[in-house]
């Protein structure tokens, strides 16, 4: 075994890049263990998690570099630190923007702002410790902000969006993952028509199949403002969300509004509701998981992702639409369902997506299914050991706890491969149910890396004569850089059940639990 | 209002994962992707207490501070001894250079030149008597600042000295120093024999009084506008000094004329100050002196006041902090020594010449003394760029200084401890080297910086003082 640790001090490179290139170099012939990254405490823990600290990485500050490498020998260390020598010089900063004035290398917003050439927009993916900064230099240079970090402390979120309502600000964030803005996508967003429903959202990928499902039922977006995961706490009070309503009962182009949320705090959710009955257009409301008795005057009250997006095209078009869903075929589902073993009883729903993984369990929690996850809507639904799944699990691998020290899953859907396979061969395994975010921000093949995982999984079920049912829920568009078709194209193949909408995915799973459960109590009293 | 970004063209600056701005640029974003890192060296406690400040009544008085630098008038007005002319100088005090150190920490050429202030005194006779007396705590050492004055390297200051007087003429803030030695065995570098001793007592005799009743016959010498002119000339004022010299020559000699001194002590003393390039060191210091002292005490401003090292100790003062130190080790100096000299004979970094830096001159100044890189090492690129980095860590420009090479750009000034932490930029010096072995001299010159733990502290304190003030 060859060990090799170094320090190259103050070189500082964003975390995303470093996370991948250590994903990369792992992957080599030999190479055991590797990290790349900046030395900040949870890296220096990582290391010595490795075995691979120092005195040097321990006296070493964030903006110096650690590379640690664990490898079998010395040739494959040496390969190992040679590749990330070499990823280390591909990136160069400066403007991305094709054809731009040269050389300028901008190393802060300041500099920006003193070239007065109407930079208007901060996008902010900094570490979340030093992002309050930044953005408050962006906001006091006169640019609205999307704020993609999280571990921004309350106080810091309370300042800058103090600091933004007083200088007429967007401040989108922290945590807020996709925004649309004059039909360009912030962050993580799909490609879809400009229309006339304005969205304010605190959530992510809930914002994604929102949008998705407008599009696809033939309405479109004038603006999507993300208002970032907090946001409608008690402590934040629902400032962005405010805000951003304000301003798009303002804008002409906006005639119906959509309000989107995880469950809010019910003190901020009565004064958003207060504040919405009072626009003079349609809104719709879609609190996620809350139940709402309050007096909903003109306000639509929407369940789900799809049935928002109906409400707000119908307003929209002053008709009913309907939602083409291009790739859905349930043909096979009837003959897979029949082949299933009587253990196989329950669905293990791996997610990228939060608000879709959240989805989905108040989908199963509506028909009377119980339900385990690492993100529960109840304490009581907790999962004891989110490595293990147990009856009907539903797993957020984008949650802080898979998060730690590598990408978000939609950034590199490779890191959830391995619990795909894991839990598709447990014995009790009847449905697997997954999300597959397109759209810009994410990785450039997410089916082709998921299709991986379920190849693996489906050659060593039909080793043991037996399959699963495999249900993939695609958050994409004709527009995303991906493209739509080979993506779903590549989920089909695979034997895959593929739907555009969430709910309907989350529904069939249902459906098949359901029907499991129901043959294998028939086969028991066969039995008895 | 927010509406009006509704329609209007995004163009976005990205800092973070570089993925974002790729897909800005795809999207036909116009988009600058920063070349990030942490800011203040990703010191968290640091970051906040830069946040804390980054409010607009900072802005304003650090814009005070500057207003006042701007509008400072030091005029060169008389000599005078020291005692009677210092605030708080007593037969028992000796100023020095830097911030307060007590005798046992004191450098090699510190203790020389206070060993050599004590025999011009006739404290003692001998140099161990004096290094007896200096330990004694009969003597009370103090910085040359806290008594409105400079010196270069040890900056020794004894009361029988004599002082130029300065006096801000729209302020009316004195400032002092006293008078350049020249090059070689002097007692600023710590040399204390009879010939040193010999020089400072015609100076005291000779030279002072005949400085003073030229002066008197004037009405005061414009040392600003000396200035501006000497940065025109190639000189930066901290190393080259060879232009403003003979500047003040011009200005100084019809007087030096008419004044009723005797012919022999007449050539002596021009030939004297013709002789020393670095005589007006000595006069762009307590300039500098005067115009910063002015902004001192201005609540909450951020503004630095003064930079001053005493070869052991590196120290500051902030105007919204008033007196308060804030010190550091004294870094080395990196730069071109002499012949037969080797980093071994280096002395950490000393003096108060770095008043000229605080402001807005000597390494400031670089861009407007090209030259000066042949004696402090690099090319005439590193000057420039020497100097366009310090507009990055100052409040404005100077409205009396400019750079003919930057488009006659005003002088950075007023350095902001919220912009030296947050960007960790440190001001630039340059800045001569002294011998550690007191009485050897100058050994060489080149470029230094203030260590961190001067900005670092006083920025906390900064935000430990006005931090919960109100209103941004």
């Amino acid at each position: 075994m060859q060990s090799v640790t170094l320090v190259k001090p103050n070189q500082y490179s964003d975390s995303v890049s470093l996370m991948r290139l250590s994903n990369d170099v792992a992957a080599l012939e030999g190479v055991e263990d590797v990290l790349v990254g900046m030395a900040t405490d949870l890296n220096r823990e990582l290391l010595a998690g490795m075995g691979a600290a120092t005195a040097e990485t321990d006296a070493a500050t964030p903006n110096d570099l650690l590379i640690a490498v664990v490898a079998t020998d010395k040739d494959a260390a040496d390969r190992a630190l040679e590749a990330i020598e070499q990823g280390m010089s591909k990136k160069k900063p400066g403007r991305a923007e094709a054809g731009a004035a040269g050389e300028t290398v901008f190393e802060r917003i300041d500099q920006v702002a003193e070239l007065d050439e109407g930079f208007n927009m901060a996008v902010v993916s900094v570490p979340g410790t030093y992002a309050a900064h930044e953005c408050q230099a962006a906001l006091r240079d006169g640019m609205h902000v999307f704020l993609f970090s999280d571990n921004v402390s309350v106080e810091e979120e309370l300042n800058l969006k103090a600091l933004a309502r007083e200088k007429g600000l967007l401040m989108m964030g922290p945590d807020c993952g996709t925004a649309l803005i004059n039909g360009i996508a912030l962050g993580f967003a799909n490609v879809v028509r400009q229309g006339d429903i304005g969205i304010a959202a605190a959530s992510g990928t809930g914002l994604q199949q929102l949008t998705q499902l407008i599009n696809a039922m033939g309405g479109g977006i004038t603006q999507a403002i993300g208002v970032g995961g907090r946001d409608l706490s008690a402590a934040i009070g629902g400032r962005t969300m405010l805000a951003a309503l304000e301003a798009l009962s303002d804008d002409e182009a906006t005639r119906v509004i959509v309000v989107l949320s995880k469950p809010p705090a019910p003190e901020v959710a009565s004064t958003v509701l207060e504040v919405a009955k009072g626009i003079g257009k349609p809104v719709v409301l879609c609190l996620l998981g809350r139940e709402l008795d309050a007096d909903l005057g003109a306000l639509e009250l929407a369940g789900n992702l799809e049935e928002a997006a109906a409400a707000a095209v119908r307003l929209s078009s002053g008709s009913t639409p309907s939602l083409i869903d291009p790739f859905y075929d349930e043909s096979t589902f009837p003959a897979t369902l029949a082949s299933l073993r009587p253990t196989q009883r329950f669905v293990r729903g791996i997610f990228c997506g939060g608000t879709v993984c959240d989805e989905a369990m108040v989908c199963f929690r509506s028909v009377g299914l119980p339900i385990r996850s690492n993100i529960p809507l109840s304490e009581a639904e907790r999962l004891e050991d989110v490595h293990q799944s147990v009856g009907n699990t539903f797993i957020d691998m984008g949650d802080d706890y898979f998060t730690r020290g590598k990408p978000h899953p939609m950034i590199d859907p490779s890191l959830r491969n391995r619990r795909i396979v894991a839990d598709a061969l447990q014995s009790d395994t009847a449905v697997m149910l997954v999300d597959v975010e397109l759209g810009y921000g994410s990785h450039p093949d997410p089916a082709g890396v998921l299709v991986e995982a379920v190849d693996e999984a489906n050659a060593r079920l039909a080793g043991e004569g037996r399959t699963v049912v495999w249900i993939a829920s695609v958050i994409g568009t004709e527009g995303d850089p991906q493209g739509f078709e080979p993506q779903c194209n590549k989920l089909l193949d695979a034997g895959m059940l593929v739907s555009i909408s969430n709910i309907r995915a989350a529904r069939l799973a249902a459906r098949a639990v359901t029907a499991a459960g129901a043959q294998a109590e028939a086969a028991e009293g066969r039995q008895q | 209002m927010i509406r009006e970004l509704f329609g209007a063209e995004i163009k976005a600056v990205n800092l973070g994962s570089k993925d974002f701005a790729d897909d800005l640029a795809l999207q036909g974003v116009a988009t600058i992707n920063l070349s990030w890192k942490p800011a203040a060296r990703g010191d968290k406690q640091l970051l906040e207490a830069v946040d804390a400040l980054t409010r607009d009544d900072v802005d304003a008085a650090n814009q005070e501070a500057l207003r006042r630098i701007n509008a400072a008038q030091p005029y060169l007005i008389g000599v005078g001894r020291a005692l009677d002319t210092l605030p708080g100088m007593s037969q028992d005090t000796i100023l020095h250079a830097g911030p307060p150190i007590t005798w046992e920490r004191m450098c090699g050429p510190l203790r020389g030149a206070i060993i050599g202030g004590l025999l011009f005194e006739g404290r003692t006779h001998t140099a161990e008597e004096a290094e007896t007396l200096a330990a004694s705590g009969t003597i009370e050492f103090s910085p040359c600042h806290e008594h409105d004055a400079v010196g270069p390297m040890a900056g020794v200051i004894t009361p029988s000295m004599p002082v130029f007087i300065l006096e801000n003429r729209n302020g009316g803030n004195r400032s002092y120093a006293t008078m350049n030695e020249g090059l070689g065995k002097v007692l600023r570098f710590g040399a204390y024999g009879e010939e040193v001793l010999e020089r400072l007592r015609w100076m005291r005799d000779v030279l002072a009084p005949a400085v003073s009743k030229a002066l008197a016959l004037s009405d005061g010498i414009d040392l600003k506008a000396l200035i501006a002119q000497a940065l025109h000339m190639g000189d930066e004022v901290h190393n080259r000094n060879r232009a403003a010299t003979s500047l003040f020559i011009r200005e100084i000699l019809p007087y030096l004329l008419q004044a009723d001194i005797p012919d022999a002590e007449r050539i002596a003393v021009v030939e004297f100050i013709n002789s020393n390039d670095h005589f007006f060191l000595n006069l762009s210091m307590p300039c500098s002196k005067a115009m910063l002292d002015v902004a001192g005490g201005i609540e909450k401003s951020t503004v630095v006041t003064c930079m001053c090292r005493n070869g052991t100790d590196f120290g500051i003062r902030v105007a919204g902090l008033g007196n308060r130190w804030f010190t550091g080790p004294a870094e080395e100096v990196k730069g071109l020594l002499f012949p037969g000299f080797t980093d071994a004979d280096k002395n950490p970094d000393m003096g108060d010449s770095s008043i000229t830096e605080t402001a807005g001159l000597g390494g400031f100044a670089m861009a407007a003394s090209i030259a000066i890189v042949q004696f402090v090492g690099g090319t005439p690129a590193d000057a420039i760029r020497y100097s366009e980095k310090m507009y990055t860590i100052t409040t404005g420009e100077s409205q009396s200084f400019s750079i003919p090479v930057l488009g006659f750009r005003g002088n950075p000034t007023g350095i902001d401890v919220r912009k030296v932490v947050a960007q960790d930029t440190l001001p630039q010096i340059n800045t001569g080297i002294a011998s550690r072995e007191a009485g050897v001299g100058q050994v060489g010159a080149g470029l230094v910086n203030p260590p961190w733990e001067c900005f670092h502290d006083a920025m906390l304190a900064l935000a430990d003082v006005y931090g919960n003030a109100q209103g941004r």
